[in-house]
Protein backbone atom coordinates (compact mmCIF):
# COMPACT_ATOMS: atom_id res chain seq x y z
CA UNK A 1 0.00 0.00 0.00
CA UNK A 2 0.97 3.52 -0.61
CA UNK A 3 0.30 5.92 1.65
CA UNK A 4 1.01 9.95 2.13
CA UNK A 5 2.05 11.01 5.49
CA UNK A 6 0.76 14.51 5.92
CA UNK A 7 2.81 16.56 8.40
CA UNK A 8 0.79 19.20 10.34
CA UNK A 9 1.76 21.27 13.10
CA UNK A 10 2.19 25.33 14.44
CA UNK A 11 4.64 26.95 12.17
CA UNK A 12 5.57 28.91 15.02
CA UNK A 13 7.52 25.85 17.01
CA UNK A 14 9.99 25.49 14.57
CA UNK A 15 10.68 29.23 14.31
CA UNK A 16 11.01 29.71 18.24
CA UNK A 17 12.39 26.19 19.15
CA UNK A 18 16.20 26.75 21.09
CA UNK A 19 18.82 25.05 19.17
CA UNK A 20 18.71 21.14 21.32
CA UNK A 21 14.80 21.16 20.41
CA UNK A 22 15.45 21.58 16.24
CA UNK A 23 18.51 19.54 16.77
CA UNK A 24 15.85 17.10 18.84
CA UNK A 25 13.51 17.32 15.45
CA UNK A 26 15.99 16.66 13.19
CA UNK A 27 16.98 13.56 14.81
CA UNK A 28 13.60 12.17 14.81
CA UNK A 29 13.28 12.49 11.14
CA UNK A 30 16.33 10.64 11.00
CA UNK A 31 15.03 8.12 13.04
CA UNK A 32 12.15 7.82 10.84
CA UNK A 33 13.81 7.16 7.95
CA UNK A 34 15.80 4.56 9.04
CA UNK A 35 12.43 2.78 10.57
CA UNK A 36 11.13 3.05 6.93
CA UNK A 37 13.98 1.63 5.75
CA UNK A 38 13.83 -1.26 7.76
CA UNK A 39 10.20 -2.43 7.37
CA UNK A 40 8.73 -0.18 4.66
CA UNK A 41 9.96 1.96 1.36
CA UNK A 42 10.72 5.67 1.37
CA UNK A 43 9.13 6.95 -1.78
CA UNK A 44 9.66 10.74 -1.49
CA UNK A 45 9.28 13.37 0.78
CA UNK A 46 9.82 16.90 1.82
CA UNK A 47 9.94 20.00 4.38
CA UNK A 48 7.85 22.45 2.89
CA UNK A 49 8.48 26.59 3.00
CA UNK A 50 6.39 28.11 5.53
CA UNK A 51 2.66 28.45 4.99
CA UNK A 52 2.54 32.28 3.90
CA UNK A 53 4.58 31.26 0.70
CA UNK A 54 1.53 29.80 -0.58
CA UNK A 55 -0.16 30.32 -3.68
CA UNK A 56 -3.77 29.48 -4.09
CA UNK A 57 -5.55 29.08 -7.49
CA UNK A 58 -9.34 29.38 -7.21
CA UNK A 59 -11.63 26.72 -9.05
CA UNK A 60 -11.48 28.47 -12.77
CA UNK A 61 -15.67 28.50 -13.68
CA UNK A 62 -15.36 29.61 -16.75
CA UNK A 63 -13.25 33.12 -16.08
CA UNK A 64 -10.07 31.49 -15.01
CA UNK A 65 -8.78 31.39 -11.60
CA UNK A 66 -8.33 33.58 -9.27
CA UNK A 67 -5.17 33.92 -8.05
CA UNK A 68 -4.61 34.64 -4.51
CA UNK A 69 -1.77 34.96 -2.40
CA UNK A 70 -1.37 32.42 1.16
CA UNK A 71 -2.85 28.99 1.60
CA UNK A 72 -5.88 27.55 1.00
CA UNK A 73 -7.27 28.13 4.76
CA UNK A 74 -5.43 30.05 7.44
CA UNK A 75 -4.99 28.01 10.31
CA UNK A 76 -2.66 27.81 13.09
CA UNK A 77 -1.90 23.82 12.48
CA UNK A 78 -0.25 23.89 8.45
CA UNK A 79 1.03 21.56 6.37
CA UNK A 80 4.95 21.87 7.12
CA UNK A 81 5.80 18.66 5.24
CA UNK A 82 5.42 14.71 4.22
CA UNK A 83 6.54 11.48 3.03
CA UNK A 84 5.23 9.13 0.48
CA UNK A 85 5.32 5.09 2.15
CA UNK A 86 4.82 1.72 0.56
CA UNK A 87 4.24 -0.21 3.79
CA UNK A 88 2.13 -3.49 4.42
CA UNK A 89 -0.61 -1.97 6.15
CA UNK A 90 -1.80 1.00 7.99
CA UNK A 91 -0.53 -0.29 11.26
CA UNK A 92 2.98 -0.73 10.10
CA UNK A 93 2.56 2.96 8.99
CA UNK A 94 1.21 4.19 12.34
CA UNK A 95 3.62 2.68 14.56
CA UNK A 96 6.29 4.15 12.14
CA UNK A 97 4.92 7.47 12.87
CA UNK A 98 5.79 7.09 16.41
CA UNK A 99 9.55 8.50 15.95
CA UNK A 100 7.86 11.52 14.13
CA UNK A 101 8.08 14.59 16.43
CA UNK A 102 4.89 14.68 18.97
CA UNK A 103 3.83 18.03 18.42
CA UNK A 104 2.75 17.32 14.63
CA UNK A 105 -0.87 16.28 14.02
CA UNK A 106 -0.16 13.32 11.32
CA UNK A 107 -2.58 12.70 8.63
CA UNK A 108 -2.27 9.22 6.85
CA UNK A 109 -3.70 8.69 3.18
CA UNK A 110 -4.09 6.16 1.40
CA UNK A 111 -3.29 6.21 -2.41
CA UNK A 112 -6.23 4.89 -4.53
CA UNK A 113 -4.45 1.94 -6.68
CA UNK A 114 -5.45 2.28 -10.07
CA UNK A 115 -6.04 -0.47 -12.30
CA UNK B 1 -30.80 -22.62 12.01
CA UNK B 2 -30.17 -20.09 14.79
CA UNK B 3 -27.66 -22.53 16.58
CA UNK B 4 -25.69 -22.71 12.94
CA UNK B 5 -25.79 -18.62 13.15
CA UNK B 6 -24.26 -18.84 16.72
CA UNK B 7 -21.92 -21.50 16.14
CA UNK B 8 -20.23 -20.68 12.55
CA UNK B 9 -20.87 -17.37 11.80
CA UNK B 10 -17.89 -15.50 12.97
CA UNK B 11 -15.66 -18.47 11.95
CA UNK B 12 -16.98 -18.80 8.65
CA UNK B 13 -16.60 -15.22 7.66
CA UNK B 14 -12.80 -14.78 9.19
CA UNK B 15 -11.85 -17.52 6.76
CA UNK B 16 -14.08 -16.60 4.26
CA UNK B 17 -12.28 -12.69 4.57
CA UNK B 18 -8.74 -13.78 4.65
CA UNK B 19 -8.99 -16.28 2.01
CA UNK B 20 -10.61 -14.10 -0.53
CA UNK B 21 -9.19 -10.65 1.26
CA UNK B 22 -12.87 -9.37 0.52
CA UNK B 23 -15.05 -8.11 3.26
CA UNK B 24 -17.96 -7.39 1.10
CA UNK B 25 -17.78 -10.44 -0.85
CA UNK B 26 -17.42 -12.53 2.59
CA UNK B 27 -19.93 -10.56 4.35
CA UNK B 28 -22.83 -11.01 1.23
CA UNK B 29 -21.80 -14.78 0.25
CA UNK B 30 -21.81 -16.21 3.65
CA UNK B 31 -25.82 -14.10 3.89
CA UNK B 32 -26.36 -16.10 1.13
CA UNK B 33 -25.26 -19.34 2.17
CA UNK B 34 -26.96 -18.97 5.46
CA UNK B 35 -30.06 -17.93 3.48
CA UNK B 36 -29.82 -21.41 1.46
CA UNK B 37 -28.76 -23.78 4.54
CA UNK B 38 -32.45 -21.71 6.29
CA UNK B 39 -34.18 -22.93 2.31
CA UNK B 40 -32.74 -26.70 1.89
CA UNK B 41 -31.87 -28.00 5.65
CA UNK B 42 -35.51 -28.11 6.59
CA UNK B 43 -36.04 -30.21 3.54
CA UNK B 44 -32.79 -32.20 2.89
CA UNK B 45 -31.67 -33.10 6.41
CA UNK B 46 -28.78 -30.95 8.21
CA UNK B 47 -25.84 -31.79 6.37
CA UNK B 48 -22.74 -33.67 8.63
CA UNK B 49 -20.57 -31.29 8.43
CA UNK B 50 -22.50 -27.67 8.49
CA UNK B 51 -19.79 -25.59 8.46
CA UNK B 52 -18.10 -27.40 5.42
CA UNK B 53 -21.41 -26.89 3.67
CA UNK B 54 -21.99 -23.27 4.34
CA UNK B 55 -18.11 -22.75 3.83
CA UNK B 56 -18.08 -24.28 0.38
CA UNK B 57 -21.51 -22.88 -0.76
CA UNK B 58 -20.36 -19.09 0.13
CA UNK B 59 -16.81 -19.79 -1.35
CA UNK B 60 -18.47 -20.37 -4.70
CA UNK B 61 -21.03 -17.69 -4.53
CA UNK B 62 -17.34 -15.16 -4.16
CA UNK B 63 -15.97 -16.84 -7.36
CA UNK B 64 -18.97 -16.07 -8.81
CA UNK B 65 -18.63 -12.39 -7.53
CA UNK B 66 -15.59 -12.36 -8.36
CA UNK B 67 -15.87 -13.51 -11.70
CA UNK B 68 -18.72 -11.44 -12.39
CA UNK B 69 -16.38 -8.60 -11.20
CA UNK B 70 -13.31 -9.45 -13.75
CA UNK B 71 -15.45 -9.10 -16.90
CA UNK B 72 -16.72 -5.43 -15.56
CA UNK B 73 -12.57 -4.85 -15.10
CA UNK B 74 -13.35 -3.61 -11.40
CA UNK B 75 -10.95 -3.27 -9.02
CA UNK B 76 -11.73 -3.44 -5.57
CA UNK B 77 -8.73 -2.93 -3.00
CA UNK B 78 -8.04 -6.26 -1.25
CA UNK B 79 -7.57 -6.49 2.90
CA UNK B 80 -4.05 -6.80 3.93
CA UNK B 81 -3.62 -10.45 5.51
CA UNK B 82 -0.92 -12.65 6.32
CA UNK B 83 0.28 -15.79 5.84
CA UNK B 84 -0.33 -18.01 8.76
CA UNK B 85 -4.27 -17.81 8.37
CA UNK B 86 -4.14 -19.94 4.85
CA UNK B 87 -1.30 -22.45 7.02
CA UNK B 88 -4.16 -23.11 9.70
CA UNK B 89 -6.27 -23.59 7.33
CA UNK B 90 -4.41 -26.45 5.68
CA UNK B 91 -3.24 -27.84 8.91
CA UNK B 92 -6.64 -28.25 10.13
CA UNK B 93 -8.03 -29.39 6.85
CA UNK B 94 -5.96 -32.75 6.65
CA UNK B 95 -6.21 -33.09 10.19
CA UNK B 96 -8.88 -36.13 10.81
CA UNK B 97 -9.29 -35.14 14.40
CA UNK B 98 -10.58 -31.50 13.50
CA UNK B 99 -12.95 -30.53 15.82
CA UNK B 100 -16.65 -29.86 15.58
CA UNK B 101 -16.33 -27.88 12.35
CA UNK B 102 -13.50 -29.45 10.24
CA UNK B 103 -11.60 -27.52 8.03
CA UNK B 104 -12.52 -24.11 10.19
CA UNK B 105 -9.90 -23.05 12.10
CA UNK B 106 -11.28 -20.09 14.51
CA UNK B 107 -9.52 -17.19 13.28
CA UNK B 108 -12.54 -14.56 14.91
CA UNK B 109 -9.78 -12.78 17.17
CA UNK B 110 -8.49 -11.30 14.01
CA UNK B 111 -11.98 -10.70 12.82
CA UNK B 112 -12.55 -8.73 16.26
CA UNK B 113 -9.68 -7.05 16.26
CA UNK B 114 -9.71 -5.35 12.81
CA UNK B 115 -13.49 -4.71 13.72
CA UNK B 116 -12.40 -2.78 16.76
CA UNK B 117 -9.67 -0.98 15.12
CA UNK B 118 -8.66 2.58 16.44
CA UNK B 119 -8.92 4.35 13.23
CA UNK B 120 -12.53 3.32 13.15
CA UNK B 121 -15.07 5.10 15.29
CA UNK B 122 -16.07 3.30 18.06
CA UNK B 123 -19.98 3.25 16.98
CA UNK B 124 -18.42 2.00 13.81
CA UNK B 125 -17.05 -0.70 15.36
CA UNK B 126 -19.61 -1.22 17.42
CA UNK B 127 -22.37 -1.95 14.70
CA UNK B 128 -19.39 -3.65 12.58
CA UNK B 129 -18.70 -6.05 15.70
CA UNK B 130 -21.98 -7.31 15.89
CA UNK B 131 -22.92 -7.39 12.22
CA UNK B 132 -19.24 -9.60 11.36
CA UNK B 133 -18.40 -11.03 14.51
CA UNK B 134 -21.88 -11.62 16.16
CA UNK B 135 -23.84 -12.22 12.74
CA UNK B 136 -26.84 -9.83 13.18
CA UNK B 137 -28.30 -8.66 10.51
CA UNK B 138 -28.70 -5.09 10.25
CA UNK B 139 -32.19 -4.47 11.19
CA UNK B 140 -31.07 -5.99 13.59
CA UNK B 141 -28.55 -3.63 14.93
CA UNK B 142 -30.83 -1.10 14.42
CA UNK B 143 -33.66 -1.69 16.04
CA UNK B 144 -31.64 -2.46 19.30
CA UNK B 145 -29.33 0.13 18.87
CA UNK B 146 -32.53 2.50 17.89
CA UNK B 147 -31.22 3.73 14.97
CA UNK B 148 -32.79 3.46 11.05
CA UNK B 149 -32.00 0.56 8.70
CA UNK B 150 -30.17 3.08 6.83
CA UNK B 151 -28.09 4.83 9.06
CA UNK B 152 -26.69 1.74 10.45
CA UNK B 153 -26.41 0.04 6.78
CA UNK B 154 -24.07 3.19 5.48
CA UNK B 155 -22.01 2.86 8.37
CA UNK B 156 -21.53 -0.74 7.96
CA UNK B 157 -20.28 -0.51 4.18
CA UNK B 158 -18.30 3.36 4.96
CA UNK B 159 -16.68 0.88 7.34
CA UNK B 160 -15.79 -2.05 5.25
CA UNK B 161 -14.57 0.72 2.55
CA UNK B 162 -11.99 2.32 4.47
CA UNK B 163 -10.59 -1.02 5.86
CA UNK B 164 -9.68 -1.82 2.39
CA UNK B 165 -9.25 1.27 0.89
CA UNK B 166 -7.10 2.43 4.37
CA UNK B 167 -4.92 -0.94 4.49
CA UNK B 168 -6.00 -1.94 7.99
CA UNK B 169 -4.94 -5.52 8.25
CA UNK B 170 -6.74 -8.67 8.96
CA UNK B 171 -3.43 -9.70 11.29
CA UNK B 172 -2.83 -10.08 14.51
CA UNK B 173 -0.60 -7.73 16.60
CA UNK B 174 2.65 -7.99 17.86
CA UNK B 175 2.10 -9.64 21.62
CA UNK B 176 3.34 -6.39 23.01
CA UNK B 177 0.42 -4.10 21.17
CA UNK B 178 -2.36 -6.59 22.01
CA UNK B 179 -3.30 -4.82 25.19
CA UNK B 180 -4.15 -1.91 23.75
CA UNK B 181 -6.27 -3.36 20.97
CA UNK B 182 -8.52 -5.77 23.79
CA UNK B 183 -8.94 -2.13 25.26
CA UNK B 184 -10.52 -0.57 22.45
CA UNK B 185 -12.57 -4.27 21.90
CA UNK B 186 -13.68 -3.96 25.71
CA UNK B 187 -14.42 0.10 24.69
CA UNK B 188 -16.40 -1.37 21.35
CA UNK B 189 -18.12 -3.72 23.67
CA UNK B 190 -19.16 -1.92 26.38
CA UNK B 191 -21.10 0.92 24.45
CA UNK B 192 -23.16 -1.80 22.53
CA UNK B 193 -23.41 -3.34 26.34
CA UNK B 194 -24.69 0.15 27.47
CA UNK B 195 -26.83 1.21 24.22
CA UNK B 196 -29.02 -1.95 25.10
CA UNK B 197 -29.73 -0.58 28.82
CA UNK B 198 -30.55 3.19 27.10
CA UNK B 199 -34.41 3.61 28.03
CA UNK B 200 -36.01 3.66 24.77
CA UNK B 201 -38.91 6.47 24.32
CA UNK B 202 -41.51 3.96 23.99
CA UNK B 203 -43.13 1.30 26.38
CA UNK B 204 -40.47 -1.68 26.09
CA UNK B 205 -37.80 -0.43 28.28
CA UNK B 206 -34.37 -2.17 27.53
CA UNK B 207 -33.34 -3.81 24.37
CA UNK B 208 -31.36 -6.61 26.68
CA UNK B 209 -30.51 -9.07 23.87
CA UNK B 210 -27.89 -6.09 22.60
CA UNK B 211 -26.43 -6.50 26.29
CA UNK B 212 -26.35 -10.11 25.61
CA UNK B 213 -24.40 -9.84 22.13
CA UNK B 214 -22.28 -7.40 23.21
CA UNK B 215 -21.00 -10.48 26.46
CA UNK B 216 -20.92 -12.51 23.43
CA UNK B 217 -18.37 -10.39 21.60
CA UNK B 218 -16.42 -10.34 24.99
CA UNK B 219 -16.66 -13.69 25.65
CA UNK B 220 -15.23 -15.02 22.06
CA UNK B 221 -12.38 -12.31 22.61
CA UNK B 222 -10.90 -13.93 25.87
CA UNK B 223 -11.65 -17.55 24.88
CA UNK B 224 -9.29 -16.56 22.08
CA UNK B 225 -6.88 -14.15 23.28
CA UNK B 226 -6.43 -15.22 27.45
CA UNK B 227 -6.99 -13.74 30.12
CA UNK B 228 -6.30 -9.47 30.30
CA UNK B 229 -7.55 -6.93 32.62
CA UNK B 230 -8.77 -4.82 30.01
CA UNK B 231 -11.29 -7.51 28.66
CA UNK B 232 -12.09 -9.50 31.86
CA UNK B 233 -12.76 -6.18 34.10
CA UNK B 234 -15.37 -5.18 31.52
CA UNK B 235 -16.79 -8.45 30.81
CA UNK B 236 -17.58 -8.81 35.02
CA UNK B 237 -18.87 -5.41 35.32
CA UNK B 238 -21.20 -6.64 32.39
CA UNK B 239 -22.24 -9.90 33.54
CA UNK B 240 -23.23 -8.88 37.20
CA UNK B 241 -25.61 -6.04 35.77
CA UNK B 242 -27.12 -7.74 32.94
CA UNK B 243 -27.63 -10.72 35.35
CA UNK B 244 -30.37 -8.58 37.08
CA UNK B 245 -32.18 -8.05 33.27
CA UNK B 246 -35.26 -10.13 34.38
CA UNK B 247 -36.49 -8.43 37.41
CA UNK B 248 -36.08 -4.90 35.86
CA UNK B 249 -39.27 -4.31 34.47
CA UNK B 250 -42.74 -5.52 36.26
CA UNK B 251 -43.68 -8.39 33.46
CA UNK B 252 -47.18 -7.42 34.15
CA UNK B 253 -47.45 -3.71 34.52
CA UNK B 254 -44.22 -2.70 32.26
CA UNK B 255 -43.61 -0.64 35.23
CA UNK B 256 -40.23 0.02 36.53
CA UNK B 257 -38.59 -2.27 39.41
CA UNK B 258 -35.65 -0.41 41.65
CA UNK B 259 -32.76 -2.65 42.37
CA UNK B 260 -34.13 -2.85 46.47
CA UNK B 261 -38.01 -4.00 45.29
CA UNK B 262 -36.38 -6.63 42.73
CA UNK B 263 -36.70 -10.23 42.82
CA UNK B 264 -33.44 -11.95 44.16
CA UNK B 265 -34.07 -15.72 43.39
CA UNK B 266 -34.82 -14.30 39.42
CA UNK B 267 -31.41 -13.24 39.43
CA UNK B 268 -29.36 -15.24 37.09
CA UNK B 269 -26.51 -16.61 40.29
CA UNK B 270 -24.39 -17.71 37.44
CA UNK B 271 -23.86 -15.13 35.77
CA UNK B 272 -23.26 -13.16 39.35
CA UNK B 273 -20.44 -16.00 40.23
CA UNK B 274 -18.71 -15.53 37.20
CA UNK B 275 -18.29 -12.25 37.44
CA UNK B 276 -17.09 -11.77 40.79
CA UNK B 277 -14.97 -14.82 39.75
CA UNK B 278 -13.38 -12.74 36.86
CA UNK B 279 -13.19 -9.68 39.11
CA UNK B 280 -11.65 -11.64 41.86
CA UNK B 281 -8.72 -12.12 39.69
CA UNK B 282 -7.87 -8.33 39.14
CA UNK B 283 -8.72 -7.62 42.53
CA UNK B 284 -5.05 -7.49 44.29
CA UNK B 285 -3.38 -5.93 40.72
CA UNK B 286 -1.70 -2.51 39.80
CA UNK B 287 -3.73 -1.57 37.28
CA UNK B 288 -3.56 1.11 34.59
CA UNK B 289 -6.21 3.98 35.75
CA UNK B 290 -8.66 2.99 33.21
CA UNK B 291 -8.88 -0.47 34.23
CA UNK B 292 -8.67 0.54 37.74
CA UNK B 293 -12.01 2.93 37.08
CA UNK B 294 -13.32 -0.91 35.28
CA UNK B 295 -12.35 -2.55 38.18
CA UNK B 296 -13.84 0.19 40.98
CA UNK B 297 -17.49 -0.29 38.55
CA UNK B 298 -17.38 -3.73 39.10
CA UNK B 299 -16.95 -3.88 42.68
CA UNK B 300 -19.97 -1.64 43.35
CA UNK B 301 -21.60 -3.87 40.77
CA UNK B 302 -20.80 -6.84 42.87
CA UNK B 303 -21.65 -5.21 46.45
CA UNK B 304 -25.28 -5.09 44.93
CA UNK B 305 -25.23 -8.24 43.15
CA UNK B 306 -24.33 -10.74 46.02
CA UNK B 307 -25.99 -8.86 48.85
CA UNK B 308 -29.01 -11.44 50.02
CA UNK B 309 -31.36 -8.78 50.57
CA UNK B 310 -31.78 -4.94 49.85
CA UNK B 311 -31.34 -4.22 53.21
CA UNK B 312 -27.99 -6.18 53.52
CA UNK B 313 -26.33 -4.21 50.79
CA UNK B 314 -23.18 -2.90 52.06
CA UNK B 315 -23.25 1.20 50.94
CA UNK B 316 -20.73 1.82 53.17
CA UNK B 317 -18.22 -0.44 51.06
CA UNK B 318 -19.95 0.70 47.83
CA UNK B 319 -19.72 4.66 48.72
CA UNK B 320 -16.12 3.86 49.35
CA UNK B 321 -15.63 2.75 45.91
CA UNK B 322 -17.45 5.40 44.27
CA UNK B 323 -15.47 8.12 46.39
CA UNK B 324 -12.28 6.31 44.41
CA UNK B 325 -13.93 6.50 41.32
CA UNK B 326 -15.17 10.09 41.58
CA UNK B 327 -11.27 10.89 42.50
CA UNK B 328 -10.22 8.91 39.34
CA UNK B 329 -12.69 10.25 36.55
CA UNK B 330 -13.52 13.49 38.07
CA UNK B 331 -17.52 12.87 36.06
CA UNK B 332 -20.75 13.99 37.74
CA UNK B 333 -22.44 11.31 37.10
CA UNK B 334 -20.04 9.54 39.67
CA UNK B 335 -20.94 12.07 41.78
CA UNK B 336 -24.37 11.84 41.38
CA UNK B 337 -24.21 7.63 41.90
CA UNK B 338 -21.48 8.66 44.85
CA UNK B 339 -24.58 10.79 46.79
CA UNK B 340 -27.21 7.91 46.45
CA UNK B 341 -24.49 5.75 47.82
CA UNK B 342 -23.67 8.00 50.85
CA UNK B 343 -27.08 8.60 51.30
CA UNK B 344 -28.15 4.91 52.68
CA UNK B 345 -24.91 4.71 54.28
CA UNK B 346 -24.75 7.40 55.95
CA UNK B 347 -28.43 9.55 56.02
CA UNK B 348 -30.10 11.79 53.51
CA UNK B 349 -28.64 14.94 54.30
CA UNK B 350 -25.18 13.75 53.76
CA UNK B 351 -26.40 12.90 49.81
CA UNK B 352 -28.03 15.66 49.75
CA UNK B 353 -24.97 17.66 50.62
CA UNK B 354 -22.84 15.85 47.47
CA UNK B 355 -25.88 16.91 44.68
CA UNK B 356 -24.49 20.60 45.01
CA UNK B 357 -23.55 21.96 41.81
CA UNK B 358 -24.64 18.89 40.07
CA UNK B 359 -27.48 20.37 38.09
CA UNK B 360 -25.20 22.58 36.55
CA UNK B 361 -22.90 19.91 35.26
CA UNK B 362 -25.49 17.52 34.07
CA UNK B 363 -28.11 20.15 33.13
CA UNK B 364 -30.06 17.61 30.46
CA UNK B 365 -30.46 15.00 33.01
CA UNK B 366 -33.78 14.21 35.14
CA UNK B 367 -31.80 11.98 37.04
CA UNK B 368 -30.58 14.65 39.61
CA UNK B 369 -33.45 16.07 40.67
CA UNK B 370 -34.95 12.68 40.63
CA UNK B 371 -32.41 12.03 43.74
CA UNK B 372 -32.76 15.37 45.18
CA UNK B 373 -36.64 14.58 45.10
CA UNK B 374 -36.00 10.97 47.05
CA UNK B 375 -34.09 12.48 49.59
CA UNK B 376 -35.90 15.50 50.49
CA UNK B 377 -38.94 13.10 50.74
CA UNK B 378 -37.24 10.71 53.56
CA UNK B 379 -36.85 14.09 55.07
CA UNK B 380 -40.15 14.66 55.36
CA UNK B 381 -39.33 18.12 53.22
CA UNK B 382 -42.70 17.31 51.43
CA UNK B 383 -42.43 20.89 49.64
CA UNK B 384 -39.22 20.77 47.93
CA UNK B 385 -39.52 17.03 47.37
CA UNK B 386 -42.77 17.77 45.04
CA UNK B 387 -41.07 20.56 43.32
CA UNK B 388 -37.58 18.37 42.58
CA UNK B 389 -40.23 15.30 41.16
CA UNK B 390 -41.76 18.11 39.08
CA UNK B 391 -38.50 19.19 37.74
CA UNK B 392 -37.44 15.50 36.97
CA UNK B 393 -40.59 14.28 35.49
CA UNK B 394 -40.90 17.20 32.73
CA UNK B 395 -37.22 16.24 31.98
CA UNK B 396 -37.17 12.55 31.94
CA UNK B 397 -38.02 11.18 28.28
CA UNK B 398 -38.98 7.58 29.03
CA UNK B 399 -42.63 6.56 29.52
CA UNK B 400 -42.00 3.95 32.47
CA UNK B 401 -39.38 6.08 34.12
CA UNK B 402 -41.75 9.03 34.37
CA UNK B 403 -44.59 6.82 35.27
CA UNK B 404 -42.48 5.47 38.51
CA UNK B 405 -41.21 9.25 39.04
CA UNK B 406 -45.60 10.34 38.68
CA UNK B 407 -46.24 7.42 41.06
CA UNK B 408 -43.39 8.03 43.64
CA UNK B 409 -44.87 11.98 43.74
CA UNK B 410 -47.94 10.90 44.15
CA UNK B 411 -47.45 8.71 47.61
CA UNK B 412 -46.34 12.15 48.99
CA UNK B 413 -49.21 13.35 48.78
CA UNK B 414 -50.85 11.03 49.98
Amino acid sequence: MKYLLLMYGDESHWDTAPAEERERIMRAHQDFGRAVAERAQLLGGEALAPADTTTTLGPDTGSGRAVTDGPYAETVEQLGGFYLVEAADLDVMTELCGQLPGYYTLEIRPALELG
Amino acid sequence: MERAWRDHWGRLLALLASRYRRLDLAEDALADAFEAATRRWPADGVPGNPAGWLLTTASRRVLDRLRAEAVHARKEPLLVVDHDVHRAEQEQATDPAGGTAPGVPDERLRLVLLCCHPALSVESSSALALRLVIGLPVPEIARLSLARDATVAARITRAKRKIAAAGMPLTLPAPERLGARLDRVAEVAYLAFTAGYVPAPGPQLHRVELAGEAIRLLEITRELAGPSAQVDLVLALMLLQHARRDTRQDPRTGDLVLLPEQDRRRWHHDEIARGTALLACWRGERLAAPDRARLLEAVIAAEHATAPTAADTRWDRIADAYAQLEQLTGSPVVRLNRAVAVAEAHGPQAGLHLLAGLDAQLPDSHRTAAVRAELHARLGNHGLARAAYEEAIGRCPNLVERAHLQRRARLLSE
